[in-house]
């Protein structure tokens, strides 16, 4: 209720500040007669006199915003002389004074107004980031106060002023309004920081951040990161392919943060497959890992609901030419050598490449078994107890198929 | 029975247990006071010596109870006057635990210290108890058995394990109290006296105001045979105008004379003896009167805690071996001596006593106890009677002692054995008892209770510093430090380690002591911490310090973000977009009239009780002005008394003249008296006073010497060395590698074939997953596969316990014999290499921070970042067996890293909130910008309340005795990955101990059987979060096996990803999410690395639309995008569902982008 008093005397008194008004407002009563300024300045003294019978003890209660305080002084000449400390018209509103003289009172009334606007000015932007697509908006409040932290009067002009991305700055008038100033921050079409801070006669402040950042990316496109490489790789199921995404960004040409997801998508030989990359510098990269079998492997990718129109297609040719396989009966079973496997250009193929034996004879007996390469070999023991007849031993590596029969 | 009557002349005496001569005790009371008591003075300074040094050094640090009670002593010298603590179990009332010990270290603190004034307080009560063992045991022997009954106490495993095992001070300190008491209210009902009476009644007090179970438990076990014996004492002392002698013949006429002549003798005992119970009853409701009013008020409703103690102790060796065997140690031996002496003397209340203590001690070994004690049974621990028994049978003990040293033992011994036996025997004893006590002592040395010492100042700065105890906090893998935590902070915990306190139904509703120890608590354990994980808000929970990394997959899983270990290596964990606690925070005080009566009355009654033993002590001396106002007492109450006194007298009067009737004395044979154990000990003296030949000495010698030495023989073989089985060795293997003992694990190996040292240990930190790294060893079962004489192959299957769930992992292990006996022969590793020696990847590394200066405010609003938009779409509320379920997917639109939580509220037809609950595991928490996470639902009740059923396939009932319910568990056995539905194995009736579980289940919701459902709401919020998992795990070649889903996961970053997680997004043919399921892997992924996987898939036919309408609250999104669910690869009809996609995720230990 103390509060919605300020407000209401402040709009009144908007634009009345300076020193006290010599104006005195008399209220007579039972021989008691008050006289004080109409009006004050927050966190000026103000002298009080109320006029009463020589030798009689008053008591003067201003009653304001902040609560209630009491002096006593006793009149001489004919008047009792007070002084309102600027603790006492420190908050703005109206200050209420009653002079009481035994049974004699009086009263009266003293609008204290609010100051003119000092540092800082804290303006508070939110939302703090919008999609610089010409149609997002924030806002940006502040509270300018006067040096005793009054409200600065409703109507008081302020400017809020904003710098975009590009370095423009535009200006914004706006007025006090409910204890605050508002103003809407539209978006651009370029992403990046802005600056917002807000002035008040001679007060200014702080900035206040608002980024806009970029709207969803227009479709892109995917691409080795070095297409040689690309072409060169193998099936052997270890190599890495790089590949990455055109520039993503948004209709305005504003790049995707960094750390935007992109999800790719592949089909291979062996299955579908998926992975997740972030953009940097609106790129986004990740390898793949070249499949054990030569085949061609289709990529698509996806940013924030962007779908790349066309998949990138990566063609891994054999990885090894022929595959040499030993095999011949031993105790307990059939004891198969593979190796040594190379690769084309004569190395051996990486260490841990699967080999995988399929043992086999004329009926229906057939085993399946498989081992890691070491050095290019593998010597594995396969069981042939139910196995009769000719016995035909198949091992792929890579997907190349070599063969031996017992 | 055998009555056995002797001459009642014997008994006419007020000596011990066996009169000594009167020579003796004329000598004995000519001697000085130190000479008198020296055995008692040499047990005190044992106390001091022994039990103090241990104390000051801090043995108390690792027991079980010791920080409970500093705890409690800390919320009093905090604030003396308080009833309520908001520290734990978002408070409790401090009256549910009689204040008198925690006021006394309280008090104590303000010298030294807490935990030293702990310690101080412990030492007092030993010293007090002490004296009372003394002092009781006067009243059943004689006063150098009494010293020797003192000294036992002191060097008794039963105290040393009390008091440095178990860190009980409540205990020691009331039993002292009580024990003090007994003789004065001996010598109350014996020959009255006010000061007997007073003093008796406010050691009483002290007793209840430090444990009202010791006053209620020692009324029956310790005051009653001393109240039993008096009153049969009174009843064998002739009146002094009493004719002497009995009667040889008994007639008719003489019946009544005779029974009026025993009661004109026992009615004065028994009327003091009513008085003092009825005293004592009082003074039981009045010092603690508080505890009384809250247990009324707020009844302990809680499920049953297991305890050790009512196990049977030859299933459950480790609780027999804790509970029963250590407290007891060698008085065991002296246990049989007791019972007969006990039952052959004046002393038979006091066997008995101690015969019924000992039967109670046993636990679960037998029935009778929990017959005996009915309904109590279950909350009581059963071994408090084993501490009392070993109380109980040191009178009788002492006087074995005396014996052994200088009586009818040792005469016996020397005649029996020869002079050099009798005296090494009792060394030999001695020694044995001593080793016992010292390893009791020190159990907590050789067998840890507790985890290592923890600093806890990191922990209470962080919480000090940026408002950070505004949350509350919990502590895993703490122990009973976390209550040591507390004490040291103002912060609060959801847990606690009181658990009679406990408020909270998902608390108290579940046979779980603390949630800091869940993993130990089986099925309720583990998925009642699962709850407080799953939906933290609810408690205001923010922050976990973890020292237990058993629980860091769970925390991750659940959305908690590890923000790395504090200085002393506790692990922080925190919980994002968790309200504060309200500012004003209930606190239910109790009434100022009950605190200040709690914080005054206990307090005083043991002040009072220590100031009148030692007045009592210095000689009662009365300064001349209390004497005066003692004598006008005491004229009041004779006045006040004087028609009782007068009633008194004229039924005296009328028993004397029928009790004149009994003829004189000469008539009379010598009265006899019913002893039962009486005819054993004169059997056994018989046969000890027999005359025994020297040849007969010599080799009854040899056989004790040959005894012993087949008993040395005997123990030494049974420690030796054997060489170990095959099972054994590979048994140990695992046990070495759970313990990450690896050089052990790599001795077992054949040196022939292992690799060096170096290269074992690479090969096993290649593998940091579930199952390596977070779980804990539970079982291992071993079946031969081949065997040959130097060869064998065995199957292993290993049960690992994690937090998220429970695995068998299946091995096939072959063991060769070499000259050092059977070692293992590793298979090969994988040779596969990455690609590259050197990867760089790169990143985007995000920070969160304030822009505010250094202050220690609250965080400034210009500081908080706006809330990341988000979007939910394909949501859907379903029916799965009768539970509820909601599916969905949510993405994060906007351009900030965004920590979400999702959350399913149930609505009635009014509207009215029916329940709500968080996707807590299935779902991705943190997501990058532009990324989307399926997510699953499940409505939840109170974990322990129900019956099970594993999450995975959604939780399907079970039914009690762990027979799937046909209906639910048959036809939802598809639902899932998991398709088995594990029921939890049931404990073993007779074993409470440790128990299996799984983490996979919960405990569906059950609504009222009139609640009618008829809207959910899914809300979706997220704050911004640096805390990111580094994208580049990859799904591959994923494919069907029949009805499994195989692929490959390979980890593109340059983390290792130690639980990888993956979520399938099942979908029907148009595209819209229908079911998402999920499953851990147990392995971890390293950098560059892949591993394969396999996960059974689901099936639909249970899953049903629940027909209710959903809708989904995310906030406004400027630019919302479709994001629509991607299917990897389209599945056979057969499964209910068209196609599945897969979603990695995994707990990167390293953490963050």
């Amino acid at each position: 209720m103390l509060l919605a008093v300020s407000v209401s005397v402040s709009v009144s008194v908007l634009g009345s500040m300076g020193p006290a008004r010599p104006e005195a407002v008399r209220s007579a009563a039972g021989g008691l007669a008050v006289t004080a300024p109409e009006r004050a300045g927050a966190g000026q003294a103000v002298p009080v006199q109320v006029t009463a019978a020589d030798g009689v003890d008053v008591a003067l209660t201003a009653v304001g915003s902040l609560g209630m305080t009491t002096d006593h002084a006793v009149a001489a000449g004919g008047t009792a002389t007070f002084t309102l400390t600027a603790d006492v018209t420190r908050a703005a509103g109206q200050i209420t004074l009653l002079a009481r003289a035994g049974n004699a009172s009086a009263t009266a009334a003293l609008v204290v107004e609010p100051g003119p606007p000092v540092d800082p000015i804290t303006p508070v932007v939110g939302a703090r980031s919008i999609v610089a697509d010409g149609t997002d908006r924030s806002m940006v409040v502040a509270m300018p106060s006067d040096a005793m932290g009054n409200s600065i009067a409703d109507g008081s002009p302020a400017r809020v002023f904003r710098r975009h991305p590009d370095g423009r700055v535009d200006t914004q008038d706006v007025t006090m309004a409910h204890l605050l100033l508002w103003g809407l921050l539209p978006s651009g079409t370029v992403a990046g920081r802005n600056d917002v801070w807000v002035q008040a006669g001679d007060a200014t402040g702080p900035t206040a951040s608002l980024d806009e950042v970029a709207a969803p990316p227009v479709p892109f496109t995917l691409a080795p990161v070095d297409p040689q490489a690309a072409t060169t790789t193998v099936a052997d199921g270890q190599s890495l392919v790089s590949i990455r995404t055109s520039l993503l960004a948004d209709p305005f040409g504003n790049v995707e943060p960094d750390g935007t997801a992109v999800t790719f998508d592949w089909t291979g030989p062996d299955g579908p497959g998926t992975g997740s990359a972030v953009t940097i510098a609106g790129v986004a990269r990740m390898s793949l890992a070249a499949p054990a079998i030569p085949a061609t492997v289709t990529v698509t990718a996806s940013c924030r609901g962007t779908v790349t129109p066309a998949g990138l297609a990566l063609t891994f040719a054999s990885a090894v030419s022929a595959v040499p396989v030993v095999a011949e009966r031993a105790p307990g079973g059939i004891a198969v050598v593979v190796g040594p496997v190379l690769q084309s250009g004569g190395a051996f193929v990486p260490d841990g490449t699967m080999a995988n034996v399929v043992v086999a004879d004329a009926n229906t007996y057939r085993t399946v078994t498989s081992g890691r390469l070491t050095d290019g070999k593998v010597q594995l023991a396969v069981p042939d107890d139910a196995a009769s007849g000719a016995v035909t031993v198949e091992v792929t590596v890579l997907g190349t198929v070599g063969t031996a029969a017992l | 029975m055998t009555a056995v009557l002797e001459p009642e002349a014997v008994h006419r005496s007020e000596s011990p247990l066996q009169a000594e001569p009167e020579s003796a005790q004329g000598l004995e009371s000519s001697r000085g006071w130190v000479a008198r008591h020296r055995l008692l003075l040499i047990a005190l300074v044992l106390v001091v010596l022994f039990h103090g040094s241990l104390l000051l050094s801090g043995s108390y640090q690792r027991t079980y109870d010791a920080y409970v009670h500093i705890f409690f002593a800390d919320h009093y010298a905090r604030s003396w006057f308080s009833g309520w603590d908001t520290r734990w179990y978002t408070g409790f009332s401090t009256l549910s635990y009689p204040p008198g010990s925690h006021y006394a270290v309280a008090a104590v603190s303000k010298l030294f210290g807490l935990q030293t004034g702990f310690a101080v307080v412990q030492l007092g009560a030993l010293l007090i108890l002490t004296i009372g063992v003394y002092r009781w045991a006067r009243i059943w022997v004689d006063q150098e058995s009494a010293g020797w009954a003192a000294i036992l106490l002191v060097l008794s495993s039963s105290i040393a394990e009390t008091v440095h095992v178990f860190g009980q001070l409540p205990t020691t300190f009331s039993l002292g109290f009580l024990l003090n008491a007994l003789p004065y209210a001996d010598r109350w009902v014996r020959v009255g006296g006010l000061r007997s009476l007073v003093l008796g009644v406010v050691c009483m007090m002290a007793t209840t105001a430090s444990h009202h179970v010791t006053t209620l438990f020692g009324a029956v076990f310790f005051l009653g045979p001393v109240l039993v014996a008096a009153l049969v004492a009174a009843l064998r002392t002739p009146h002094p105008d009493e004719p002497d002698g009995h009667p040889a013949r008994i007639s008719r006429q003489l019946l009544w004379p005779l029974v009026a002549r025993r009661l004109r003798r026992v009615l004065p005992a028994v009327t003091r003896a009513a008085l003092f119970g009825v005293l004592v009853v009082i003074t039981l409701v009045l010092v603690v009167l508080p505890y009384w009013l809250y247990s009324r008020s707020d009844p302990i409703t809680q499920v049953s805690i297991p305890h050790a103690s009512r196990d049977s102790f030859l299933v459950n060796l480790n609780a027999g071996l804790v509970f029963w065997l250590i407290p007891w140690g060698t008085t065991l031996l002296v246990l049989p001596y007791a019972l007969v002496r006990g039952f052959a003397s004046k002393a038979w209340p006091l066997a008995a006593s101690l015969a019924l203590l000992v039967l109670l001690g046993t636990g679960g070994t037998t029935p009778i106890p929990r017959l005996l004690l009915g309904g109590s049974y279950n909350i009581l621990t059963l071994d408090r009677f084993t501490f009392w028994a070993t109380i109980c049978v040191l009178p009788l003990a002492g006087r074995f002692v005396k014996s052994m040293v200088s009586g009818t033992i040792h005469d016996w011994m020397v005649r029996q054995l020869g002079r050099v036996l009798a005296v090494a025997l009792p060394v030999l004893l001695l020694v044995a008892h001593l080793a016992v006590t010292l390893f009791a002592a020190n159990l907590t040395h050789y067998r840890p209770f507790q985890p290592g010492t923890i600093d806890v100042a990191p922990i209470t700065a962080f919480l000090d510093k940026d408002d950070h105890d505004h949350w509350r906090y919990l502590t895993l893998g703490f122990g009973d430090q976390m209550a040591w935590l507390s004490a040291s902070t103002t912060a609060a915990t959801v847990d606690g380690d009181y658990h009679s306190a406990r408020a909270l139904p998902e608390l108290t509703s579940r046979p779980v002591e603390r949630l800091e120890n869940s993993k130990y608590a089986g099925v309720p354990g583990i998925g009642s911490l699962q709850q407080f994980l799953a939906v933290p808000e609810r408690y205001n929970l923010k922050y976990v310090f973890s020292n237990d990394r058993f629980y860091a997959p769970l925390l991750d899983a659940s959305g908690w973000t590890d923000l790395g270990p504090l200085s002393n290596g506790i692990e922080v964990w925190e919980r994002a977009d968790v309200a504060p606690l309200p500012a004003t925070d209930l606190s239910r005080e109790p009434p100022a009239w009950e605190r200040y009566l709690w914080g005054t009355v206990p307090i005083g009654s043991i002040l009072a009780a220590l100031l009148l033993l030692v007045w009592s002590a210095c000689g009662s001396p009365v300064p001349r002005w209390p004497r005066r106002l003692l004598h006008s007492v005491g004229a009041a109450i004779r006045a006040l008394t004087t028609p009782l006194r007068r009633m008194r007298a004229a039924v005296d009067g009328k028993l004397a003249r029928a009790a004149a009737r009994v003829p004189p004395a000469a008539v009379t044979d010598p009265p006899r008296r019913w002893l039962p154990g009486r005819p054993v000990l004169g059997a056994v003296r018989a046969g000890a006073r027999r005359h025994v030949t020297s040849s007969r000495r010599r080799r009854q010698a040899a056989i004790v010497v040959g005894t012993l030495a087949l008993l040395t023989i005997g123990t030494a073989a049974l420690v030796r060395p054997v060489p170990p089985t095959a099972e054994q060795v590979l048994t140990s293997y695992y046990d070495d590698l759970d313990f990450r003992r690896f050089g052990d694990a790599y001795a077992r190996l054949d040196p022939a074939t292992r690799g060096d040292f170096v290269q074992y240990q690479l090969d096993l930190s290649a593998d940091g997953g579930l199952v390596a790294s977070f779980a804990k060893l539970d079982t291992v079962t071993l079946s031969t596969v081949e065997q040959t004489p130097d060869r064998v192959v065995l199957r292993s299957t290993r049960t690992f316990l994690t937090s998220l769930e429970s695995y068998d992992v299946v091995d096939e292990v072959t063991l060769t014999r070499g000259s050092g006996g059977w070692v293992i022969e590793l298979p090969a590793t994988d040779p596969s290499k990455p690609q590259d020696q050197f990867t760089s990847r790169a990143g985007v590394d995000l920070l969160a921070q304030g822009r505010r200066a250094l202050t220690s405010g609250a965080t400034a609003t210009a500081d908080v970042l706006d809330r990341p938009q988000l979007t939910l779409t394909d949501l859907r509320a379903e029916r799965v067996s009768d539970r509820w379920v909601v599916v969905g997917q949510v993405t994060n639109v906007d351009v900030d890293p965004a920590d979400v939580t999702v959350q399913a509220q149930m609505r009635d037809p009014n509207g009215s909130l029916l329940a709500s609950w968080d996707a807590s595991q299935v779902i991705v928490h943190k997501l990058l910008p532009g990324q989307s996470t399926p997510f699953r639902i499940e409505f939840q009740s109170i974990a322990g309340t129900g019956a099970y059923g594993t999450e995975v396939d959604g939780g399907v009932t079970v039914v009690a005795n762990g027979a799937a319910d046909g209906a639910a568990a048959g036809a939802d056995s598809g639902a899932g990955s998991q398709i088995a539905v594990a029921a939890p194995t049931p404990a073993k009736a007779d074993v409470r101990g440790p128990v299996e579980f799984d983490p996979r289940t919960i405990t569906p919701l059950t609504l009222p059987a009139d609640a009618g459902v008829a809207a959910v709401d899914v809300y979706a919020r997220a704050v911004v979060t640096p805390s990111v998992n580094p994208p580049g795990l990859q799904v591959t070649d994923v494919h069907l096996d029949g009805d499994t889903l195989v692929g490959t996961l390979r980890n593109d970053s340059t983390e290792e990803a130690a639980v990888p997680h993956l979520l399938f997004s099942y979908l029907d043919g148009s595209g819209h999410l229908v079911w998402v399921d999920d499953a851990y892997l147990e392995h971890s992924v390293a950098a560059q690395h892949s591993t394969s996987f396999r996960v059974p898939l689901a099936q639909s036919a249970t899953v049903r639309d629940a027909g209710v309408p959903v809708s989904g609250y995310a906030g406004p999104a400027h630019s919302p995008f479709s994001q629509t669910m991607v299917p990897m690869i389209p599945l056979p009809p057969s499964t209910g569902f068209a196609s599945v996609g897969v979603t990695a995720t995994s707990y990167f230990r390293a953490g963050g982008l």
